[in-house]
């Protein structure tokens, strides 16, 4: 800016400038967070009111969020979503571990195949195996069950991947030393490399809580009963049963979807971060 | 054209944190003034207050004539040397030589990639620049350099690529941030002797931050040391080795680093030890610091000489010359020597040692830390002889 | 070796070469791999091999009878116009989505990265919407742009224009949809962007300001924009394949009405509501060489990016 830009110092310029861009655009990201809530604790009887001051005429909160547990089971879907998310997650980490372990330290003929089928199917979005997994389960009888839910993610090839690539920095003599005590390679992965290891296992776990939690394309696929829709299609079996009659419930029942996520990143925002962006894969 | 830097009352606090306390400093057209001092003390950002790159809370700078207090680095007609060497690592040698000057030669229009392209008078701009940049990496010898990128050179490769950015602009004054402390210790000598020859040639002032004293000491026309955002002492070399203007200045400059020994002071005479060694003029002093510097401390007696009581611990060969490390008996303080190797191969290791010196060789400090001058007169320095004889016999 | 080994009799230590210790190890290997293999191949293998038999049938569920008919899904497929139209919308949608994803991205991230009390409340604020769960944000987003119950056309008509159907009118439909997507990606892309920034050294801006770069632009362009041409790359082509994906928005906003179906959700409809498993496989297969051939460059990149 020139030095004769006009009553302000440029200085003044430079300084506000960049917040009255900021803020706009904070305005607009946080806009449908400050509608669902203002809508969410407004009577029905406001609906026609586009205003956004924060308080409303008459305050109907309970009403709105009793109904929207008495239409929907709310919770259920939630339980059902922790349920879904813990066990992908137990799962994963479970097979993902030793596999990277190996991979970073215990040379095997074939891994270098293993690997590369690995980085291949890194580059396979879950919406592709969707049609043969979908008809793999129907012939098993098994839609509609928790565990439709979680099979195609039990192998995380992502997990494999990220943690060969921690694994491979744990110093090679400590393992050597370990193995001179008399320790098994099983309790060198889990007793020595992993602890090292866990700020990526968190990162991972919170990636992987992250994406399951939000995911809606699978359970779409696999579930009609309500009873075992985990959040995003519970919404969806919610905004259907509404169809835009009580917006003030439907508004309440997003909120109670959105928060836990939204609460777990507000407390722990560094490893929610760092979890979500490690990867572009989503 | 080279230009004197003149610095007033130049304050700067970060927090509560004063880390430049009024600083004044007049540095001369064509002078290698160099910033001295251990980190923290200030010394980088006084020289990134001179750049530009920060804004003093108070004082000004001026540059010549001109008050650049408040003008942009690029104004001010400095160009600097960062420690890292800060090339951008996208462009070549040449085309990181030649930003400086793309950014004051080229109008913003044509500064513009793609637009830029059709801009009036840019041609004719360009191939200025390109003749300049070639006659300075000519000058230092990097014209084979130009295409590459600086991944591809090695640290003194990439040391010449940022002065020759420096230099393209032939700027009134030079600031350059510790600029060797990258190299492996060969090559930061043998840099040592190139900087001060291009200072030579090109006749600017440059001013040189380092932690290192002995390359403030081989390079500077002058030295200002600082610390805690003061400039404790701004002097040739010379006056800062053997004329230090307080402890905290002689214990710096210099090593191994300088003797220290308590004295008690009674009457005016300085007693180191029980033994007087000089006399003060003013009598409030109670107690001073005598510091000999260690090659002012002789195996042999000369008269008049103050002689200590040490065992000998260890010897450390440096080929010309031998350090001798010794535990002096009653203050039980590690003294340094400097002998030559023919007198250290008579040194008994565990072993008492006398270890002399003359008074008028030492220095001496009051209780504030600063410089104290006791008259080294015939007359006073005979009495002390006298008296120390009377003592000894 | 340990003490254990001293004491076996000698002539097991002799019938125990030095290579069986390196077999025993490639033994472990292979142990602890299986259960990975053993999923990577019920996954992975098998169903991709599936996808590619089945894309070559006309299998129906619950069909009586299937036959190979070749390629014809594939040729169907580009003949249909339902299929075309959700290509050409999903190319729309990347289109839109990429450059203001990114754009508004690294704008953001320029000037979060200069602001040091209010940088973490402004990185809370633009993350929260990838945190959130996007079916419920979507369902607050479809009543914020109702044509008559919205703030949107409300504030809108304010100012003298009309009202805007924006899920339902065909031309504004997709780029509604991009504008929520790019709403969803921002934080994301934020983030990476200023991973980027803050490994730029701070001393080259000290030397671009000495040098003569004293505006922000000829900052931009000097330092800012050449050291993070790898990132933005990177965050290209990550932004393409979100895009690409689009799904959710569809399914609660239109469910593919108006014209507004898009790759995924034709794939969901023709595979899962229709049974047309044999087409729904083609599909598949389509989509899937458009998600390999941008996913090659971000795999490029995933091995350089991820080093802790």
């Amino acid at each position: 800016m020139s030095d004769k830009t006009g009553f302000l110092a440029p200085s003044t310029y430079s300084r506000l400038l960049p917040h009255a861009v900021l803020m706009t655009g904070a305005l607009f990201m946080l806009l449908p967070f400050y509608w669902m809530l203002l809508t969410s604790i407004r009577a029905p009887a406001e609906i026609f009111n586009v205003s956004l001051w924060p308080i409303p005429q008459s305050f109907h909160a309970l009403e709105n969020y009793a109904a929207a547990t008495q239409t929907v089971p709310l919770f259920r879907f939630m339980l059902n979503g922790v349920i879904v998310c813990l066990g992908i997650l137990v799962v994963q980490l479970l097979v993902a571990i030793p596999a990277a372990y190996a991979l970073a330290k215990l040379p095997f003929p074939g891994a270098k195949l293993f690997f590369s089928l690995v980085i291949g199917a890194l580059c396979v979005p879950m919406q592709v195996l969707a049609l043969p997994l979908f008809i793999g389960l129907a012939w098993a009888d098994l839609l509609n069950t928790y565990f439709a839910l979680m099979a195609p993610f039990l192998l995380s090839v992502f997990a494999i991947f990220l943690f060969r690539q921690t694994f491979k920095s744990y110093p090679d003599e400590i393992i050597q030393a370990a193995r001179l005590d008399g320790m098994s390679e099983m309790a060198i992965c889990w007793r020595l490399v992993v602890p090292s290891a866990l700020p990526a296992i968190a990162a991972f776990a919170v990636f992987s809580i992250v994406a399951h939690w939000n995911d809606l394309y699978w359970p779409m696929i696999v579930i009609s009963d309500m009873r075992l829709a985990p959040p995003p299609l519970g919404m969806l079996f919610f905004a259907d049963a509404e169809s835009g009659t009580n917006y003030g419930a439907l508004m309440a029942g997003a909120a109670v979807l959105t928060s836990p996520l939204v609460i777990c990143f507000l407390l722990a925002r560094r490893q929610f971060i760092e979890g979500i962006t490690m990867t572009g894969v989503k | 054209m080279a230009q004197s830097v003149k610095l007033s009352g130049i304050t700067k606090t970060y927090a509560a944190h004063t880390v430049l306390n009024d600083v004044s400093l007049d540095i001369q057209p064509g002078e290698f003034l160099t910033l001295v001092g251990a980190s923290g003390c200030g010394k980088s950002t006084l020289l990134r207050i001179i750049a530009g790159l920060e804004e003093a809370d108070r004082g000004t700078i001026s540059i010549g004539e001109r008050d650049v207090s408040h003008l942009d680095p690029q104004k001010r007609d400095v160009a600097m040397v960062f420690q890292s060497y800060a090339l951008y690592p996208h462009m070549t040698v040449g085309e990181n030589i030649a930003t400086p000057l793309r950014m004051s030669r080229l109008s913003t229009c044509a500064r513009w990639p793609l637009v830029g392209m059709a801009t009036p008078g840019r041609r004719e701009a360009l191939a200025s620049i390109g003749k300049d940049v070639r006659a300075v990496a000519t000058q230092l010898q990097i014209e084979a350099l130009l295409g590459r990128k600086p991944a591809q050179l090695s640290g003194g490769q990439r040391q010449r690529v940022a002065l020759a950015r420096a230099m393209v602009r032939r700027p009134a004054a030079f600031l350059m941030d510790e600029p060797l402390s990258n190299l492996d210790a060969k090559l930061r000598v043998h840099m040592r002797t190139e900087l001060t020859e291009l200072h030579r040639q090109l006749g600017a002032t440059f001013i040189y931050v380092t932690h290192d004293q002995v390359e403030a000491m081989t390079m500077s026309d002058r030295i200002a040391l600082m610390a805690d955002g003061n400039i404790l002492q701004l002097g040739t070399p010379d006056e800062l080795y053997h004329r230090p203007a307080s402890l905290r200045v002689a214990q710096f400059i210099g090593s191994p680093t300088i003797n220290c020994l308590e004295a008690i002071v009674t009457n005016g005479v300085v007693q180191l030890i029980g033994v007087p060694v000089a006399n003060l003029h003013e009598a409030e002093h109670r107690s001073v610091t005598v510091a000999v510097r260690p090659e002012a401390l002789r195996l042999h007696a000369e008269p008049g000489d103050v002689t200590l009581q040490a065992t000998a611990h260890r010897l450390e060969h440096h080929g010309a010359d031998c350090f001798l490390l010794a535990m002096q008996h009653d203050q039980e303080r590690m003294l340094h020597a400097r002998l030559s190797p023919a007198e250290a191969s008579g040194v008994a290791i565990d072993q008492p040692i006398r270890l002399h010196f003359r008074p008028a060789g030492a220095h001496f400090f009051a209780a504030d830390g600063l410089r104290i001058e006791p008259p080294f007169d015939e007359s006073a320095a005979q009495a002390i002889t006298q008296r120390q004889v009377g003592m000894s016999a | 070796m340990s003490a254990a080994a001293d004491t076996l009799p000698t002539e097991i230590r002799q019938a125990e070469p030095l290579l069986s210790r390196t077999r025993r190890r490639q033994l472990k290997g292979f142990a602890f791999v299986s259960p990975a293999t053993l999923l990577l191949l019920l996954i992975y293998i098998v169903p991709l091999i599936t996808l590619v038999a089945l894309s070559l049938t006309d299998y129906r569920l619950g069909a009586m009878a299937t036959q190979f008919i070749g390629l014809d899904n594939f040729t169907n497929a580009f003949s249909d116009p339902v299929f075309r139209r959700a290509f050409t919308n999903t190319l729309l949608y990347v289109a839109i989505v990429i450059p203001f994803g990114v754009g508004i991205a690294l704008l953001v991230a320029t000037l979060i990265h200069s602001r040091i009390r209010t940088r973490s409340f402004y990185e809370v604020v633009y993350f929260l919407p990838v945190t959130s769960t996007l079916v419920a944000m979507a369902t607050v987003w479809q009543f914020i742009l109702h044509p008559r119950l919205g703030p949107v056309n409300a504030a809108l008509k304010s100012l003298g224009f009309g009202e805007f159907a924006f899920l339902s009118d065909p031309v504004l439909i997709i780029p509604t949809l991009a504008v929520i997507g790019v709403w969803q990606i921002v934080g994301f892309n934020t983030i990476l962007f200023l991973a980027g920034l803050s490994a730029i050294p701070r001393d080259l801006y000290d030397a671009a300001h000495v040098d003569g770069a004293t505006r922000p632009l000829d900052r931009f362009l000097t330092v800012t924009w050449p050291m993070l041409g790898p990132t933005v790359m990177f965050v290209a082509v990550t932004t393409s394949i979100t895009a690409f994906k689009v799904f959710e928005t569809v399914a609660v906003l239109t469910r593919g009405r108006y014209g507004s179906e898009v790759l995924l959700y034709s794939l969901y409809l023709e595979g899962f509501e229709y049974f047309q498993m044999g087409y729904a496989a083609a599909l598949t297969l389509i989509f899937l060489a458009f998600v390999l051939f941008l996913s090659i460059g971000q795999a490029l990149h995933l091995d350089r990016r991820v080093h802790y």
